[in-house]
């Protein structure tokens, strides 16, 4: 069984931020819901002065919070690492949300499906089709595009990163491009101190 | 380590510290009733004070589930949050409320109708007690039991959860009990005042170390003190939890004469401290940015 993970190099990401837009495409994801996204940061002062970008995801820990803070077992672990919410069991009490060091959890609110993503009051047919997969009231999360990698594609952010920034794979396979990457470039973890052992890397 | 100050940023595309959002006043006011009215239990329960355990109870059993059921997203399925005994404080805190309502609504019954035998009325009694304690410190848990929070991350949060159900408890017990059976009783009265008093100073410590703690664990932590003594929740905690919650309260215990208005300003003037301590906690907690700067 794999254990998927993914590696984002960050001397490649450009900030474009194709990924969140292929998140929502792929996902359908609500009005202020992303799953993905890439935030910046000034580094130095002037004239030395750059910017960062970073990628941010459901880091699918190993020892995840949020799957241990929840009181309905809602939130689970596929065999393959993969963190999930179970969208009938779950009570949206936020239980999760509040331990996710990364703040990558979302409560879904009826009002987001109300008024739509252009917030007109009006459904397009694609939010329409989409919105069926989720349960107003609960809490949501990036599932690494489970059914494409359940069917042996990438996830939607990682075929559409321009610059491949993003590299999805099998960290138990020694010969995996992530896992090759990881230890060639001393790949790290987000907030590592709170081992919760995140199944995402960055590498610079 | 080189460490940077952040900002705090909303949505914005930018690193940033973060606030928390997704628990506000209403879950607040679940453990809220559901301290003081354990505190009210507790303290009642030495006394065999039928009002104080009565009105301790409904509000654990009424008031704190009102305020959950108004937070959660899917309300109906709240028996699910049962099923974490193995891991979560929530459901830990669940069990202890559903024996606390079930043995603490049987002794009280008892306590009216006689109905028991002794043995099972102290079985029913110390399964209500330890029920009763557990609602009371389970927040702290549920808080601290948070890696993501540097402001709740500490071990002393369930010690404050259940100092401040405790003085919520006596000050209640104060305040119901003065004109029925705290008049025959001037000594339990002075005890009962005396305990006000240390747990209002216990409290007063217990805050300044855990803010003190807070501020010294993180960049975050400090970000959050910052917030809660110097930038836009001062105007909040300064007023309510500080002078109100505690300075007013102790001038009131020490300095005027017993009377039921002021055992009224007494219970107002805690109670004011105790949920905008509760507010204010969940207002003030900041995630860490995901990456530090010194990676780059």
């Amino acid at each position: 069984m794999p254990r998927w993970g993914m590696v984002f190099d960050l001397k490649r990401c450009i900030g474009c931020n194709a990924c969140t837009i292929a998140c929502k495409q792929e996902n359908t994801t609500p009005d202020r819901v992303l799953w993905t996204k890439t935030v910046s940061e000034e580094i130095g002062t002037y004239p030395n002065v750059t910017r960062a970008y970073i990628p941010l995801i459901c880091n699918h820990c190993e020892d995840a919070p949020c799957e241990r803070v929840c009181p309905t077992k809602a939130t689970y672990t596929r065999e393959d690492g993969i963190v999930m919410v179970d969208e009938n069991k779950c009570i949206g009490c936020g239980a999760c949300a509040t331990a996710c060091p990364y703040k990558n959890r979302y409560k879904l609110h009826q009002e987001q499906f109300d008024r739509g993503l252009y917030r007109s009051g009006q459904l397009t047919p694609f939010e329409k089709q989409g919105y069926g997969r989720f349960v107003a009231g609960t809490t949501v999360k990036c599932t690494f595009c489970h059914e494409r990698v359940d069917a042996g594609l990438e996830p939607a952010c990682v075929i559409t990163c321009p610059t491949e920034a993003r590299i999805f794979g099998d960290l138990d396979n020694p010969s995996s491009k992530a896992r090759r990457i990881i230890q060639a470039r001393k790949g790290y973890q987000p907030l590592a101190q709170h081992n919760t052992k995140p199944k995402v890397f960055y590498v610079e | 380590m080189h460490s940077k100050i952040y900002e705090l940023v909303g949505d914005e595309f930018e690193l940033g510290y973060r606030r928390q959002e997704f628990w506000g006043w209403k879950i607040a006011f679940a453990f809220f009733f559901g301290e003081v009215g354990a505190g009210l239990f507790f303290i009642s329960a030495f006394y065999s004070f039928l009002l104080g355990m009565v009105v301790g109870w409904i509000m654990v059993t009424v008031f704190k589930p009102a305020a959950l059921f108004m937070h959660l997203g899917k309300p109906l399925r709240a028996w699910r949050a049962i099923m974490g005994l193995g891991h979560s404080w929530i459901s830990r805190g669940l069990l202890a409320s559903i024996l606390f309502t079930g043995f603490g609504g049987i002794y009280l019954l008892n306590l009216y109708f006689k109905i028991l035998s002794q043995p099972l009325s102290t079985v029913v009694f110390v399964v209500a007690m330890l029920a009763c304690i557990v609602v009371m410190i389970y927040l702290g848990f549920v808080l601290s039991y948070s890696p993501s929070i540097p402001l709740w991350e500490s071990g002393l949060m369930p010690i404050i959860s259940l100092t401040y159900g405790l003085l919520g408890g006596v000050t209640l017990v104060l305040l119901f009990g003065y004109q029925t059976f705290l008049t025959a009783n001037p000594e339990t009265f002075k005890l009962l005042k005396a305990l006000e008093l240390g747990l209002v100073i216990f409290c007063a410590v217990l805050l300044a170390s855990f803010l003190h703690g807070a501020a010294y664990a993180s960049d975050a932590g400090r970000k959050s003190v910052s917030c809660l003594l110097k930038e836009d929740l001062a105007k909040w905690f300064i007023p309510s939890v500080i002078l109100v919650g505690m300075v007013l309260t102790l001038l009131l215990i020490n300095m005027a004469p017993v009377s039921v208005a002021v055992l009224v300003a007494i219970a107002v003037a805690e109670l004011i401290g105790d949920v905008g301590l509760k507010i204010l906690l969940f207002k003030a907690a900041i995630y860490q940015p995901s990456l530090s700067h010194s990676r780059f």
